[in-house]
């Protein structure tokens, strides 16, 4: 019965943190943004035609697909508490992990979103000068060493212990958990590779914005393999000792956690009041 | 320190690279043993092509501007200062233009000149 309890209240904390608080956040951050740099003396944010018309747009979709998803969410919980997930324990764990899914889907629009405008910011550059850096970016001006061990440090304790749960064969469920490891870890090489080496993905951003953005990056990555590290070994053990009744709430902490250390890292690094607005102003008006 | 270029200039844009480097060693910005951005991290945050940022730092690694230290990455010379003073491509086009002087006064052609020219670099090369 407690299990159950407990995971009704990390579904909960699951549709709070990611259907509302997080995404009201961004939503009050967007809202900030469009109504304090207009089009009008910011055009450089504005890269489409009717830009700032499309974005209040695109706010009214994002806090729409978002209530929607918390309304569908609510709904989900009370059904589960009215029959006491009579699905099974696999059918709840697969509850919270799709849902998750879903839940998150609005914030991949947003950054898919946000890379399409800084691909048009790019097309639509005119100025003949480019500036640059005249210092080089190392992994570490970005990473604390101690964040960075702690990450090794887990993700090793786990392979370990994957190998060891496997009987140190290298057949076997193991191997596809080793496998998608191994897959996330080299999509984060190259993501942390691209964002200090490769070309800028916002064009007008300035040299302290840039390295504002790669530490939030850089950080977000390390927190990301740190908790898929520690969950897989959390998930692990619950397999171990048979507790599959604890798997739906591991998961849904697992998710929550995503959040505060992804979508959180990243908005705790680029606060709006650091950032420079004026590099959308139009050039004949920059300062 | 920022550096900046300009594509529509006329200059160059491996030459700008050379003298906004050498400007900021001369000005004291950068100083012997500052390491400098890898080749491709300066091309993709200019927008150049890779072969234009590799260009400047060999030639600015040929003026003892830059020395390239292997995997550790490019770093400014201890007498970068004292190098940055030199203006080699100065120094070529007044030796030319002494030569052209020299050889239109004997009464050789344009074309004369250029086609010797052609012929002394070709014979150089090989």
């Amino acid at each position: 019965m407690i299990d159950t309890i407990l995971t009704y209240i990390a579904l909960a904390g699951q549709l709070y943190v990611l259907s509302y608080y997080y995404p009201k956040l961004l939503a009050d951050r967007m809202s900030y943004v469009i109504d304090n740099h207009p089009a009008s003396e910011f055009p450089k944010l504005y890269p489409f035609k009717n830009g700032e018309e499309k974005a209040k747009e695109g706010l009214v979709q994002f806090k729409f697909i978002t209530t929607l998803i918390l309304i569908i969410g609510i709904l989900l919980l009370l059904d589960s508490i009215a029959f006491q997930f009579s699905f099974g324990d696999s059918a709840a764990t697969a509850l919270v992990a799709g849902f998750a899914l879903i839940q998150i889907a609005p914030f991949i629009w947003i950054e898919i979103s946000e890379l399409k405008q800084y691909s048009m910011m790019r097309a639509k550059i005119k100025t003949s000068k480019r500036t640059a850096d005249l210092k080089p970016r190392k992994y570490f001006d970005y990473a604390s060493p101690v964040t960075f061990s702690i990450a090794v440090l887990l993700l090793i304790t786990y392979l370990i212990f994957n190998f060891y749960r496997n009987g140190f064969s290298l057949v076997g469920d193991g191997m596809i958990t080793f496998g998608a490891l191994l897959i996330m870890h080299i999509f984060f090489a190259f993501l942390v590779y691209w964002v200090m080496r490769g070309q800028k993905i916002n064009p007008h951003l300035s040299a302290e914005d840039r390295d504002r953005h790669i530490t939030g990056t850089v950080k977000n990555t390390l927190y990301v393999s740190i908790i898929a590290s520690l969950f897989l070994l959390v998930f692990g053990l619950i397999q171990h000792y048979d507790l599959d009744h604890y798997e739906a709430m591991s998961i849904s902490i697992y998710w929550q956690l995503i959040a505060h250390l992804g979508i959180g890292t990243m908005l705790r690094e680029n606060k709006l009041e650091d950032l420079n607005f004026d590099v959308y102003r139009d050039d004949t008006a920059a300062s | 320190m920022q550096i900046e270029i300009n594509i529509d200039d006329e200059t160059p844009l491996f030459t700008q690279l050379i003298e906004q480097i050498k400007n900021a060693v001369l000005s004291g910005v950068i100083s012997a043993g500052d390491p400098l951005p890898s080749i491709r991290q300066l091309a993709n945050d200019l927008d150049l092509n890779n072969k234009t940022v590799a260009k400047a730092y060999k030639l600015l690694e040929r003026d003892e501007v830059i020395i390239t230290r292997g995997y550790r990455g490019t770093f400014i010379h201890e007498n970068a200062r004292k190098n940055s003073t030199k203006d080699l491509n100065g120094l070529v086009i007044q030796e030319l233009t002494k030569t052209i002087e020299t050889l239109k006064a004997s009464g050789a052609t344009d074309s004369e000149i250029r086609i010797a020219f052609a012929d002394a670099m070709k014979t150089e090369r090989n």
